[in-house]
């Protein structure tokens, strides 16, 4: 990850715009492009061909679409 | 290490941060963003992630947790196999619980057992891992 103070905030709204939400969607490491989406992450990680990794190079990120609408409180 | 925030919608951005999780020296293909959250005893995940992570349901134990809204059955992982991917560095995990509506939580446990700096600003979280000490 960024090492530098102030880097710049990821946005996952423009990037998930018109995911349902509960879907999982695979997204590059950067966080700008879907690489797939589906409704469980098995069917997101076959979808996208994605094997289990022993690198420790920078991988795909996994998100379920949550909706916008609620406050978090965990 | 200096994560920025990530904007999840409406404006709001939160503390998450992309993870990597390894099992019995399988690594999943994937990050996932999980929450800081020191108000979690341990770390929790959605339930339909064990199985890709690598866990079998005769290695969940079910159980009972406390939550916001009251108390949700959980699924507590028995193994001490998993390790967690933070910054480019594998730390254990000291638990594990899965539940089925709960977001990823990175609980207090592992923050405080490897960092010795957690510090939070309105866009940035920065960890600091804790230095070895003297063997």
């Amino acid at each position: 990850m960024d090492e530098t103070p102030n880097a710049q905030t990821p946005s996952l709204t423009s990037v998930l715009a018109g995911q349902p939400v509960g879907t999982w969607v695979i997204l590059d490491p950067g966080m700008t492009t879907i690489l797939s989406t589906a409704q469980t992450p098995e069917e997101a990680l076959r979808k996208a061909a994605i094997e289990p990794d022993s690198a420790n190079g920078k991988r795909p990120v996994m998100v379920q679409v949550s909706d916008p609408s609620l406050t978090c409180f965990y | 290490m200096k994560f920025p925030w990530v904007e999840c919608g409406g404006g709001v951005t939160r503390p998450l941060l992309p993870v990597g999780f390894r099992k019995d020296g399988r690594v999943l293909g994937v990050d996932t963003l999980i929450l800081v959250d020191t108000g979690a005893d341990g770390t929790m995940l959605p339930l339909s992630l064990a199985p890709v992570i690598g866990f079998a349901a005769s290695e969940l134990k079910q159980a009972t947790s406390s939550a916001i809204g009251g108390r949700v059955a959980t699924w507590t992982a028995q193994t001490t196999n998993v390790r967690i991917e933070i910054g480019g560095h594998w730390l254990p995990l000291p638990t594990l619980s899965f539940a089925e509506e709960s977001p990823p939580l990175l609980g207090r446990d592992v923050i405080f057992a490897n960092f010795d700096l957690l510090r939070m600003t309105a866009n940035e979280t920065e960890l600091r891992l804790r230095k070895p000490g003297p063997r």
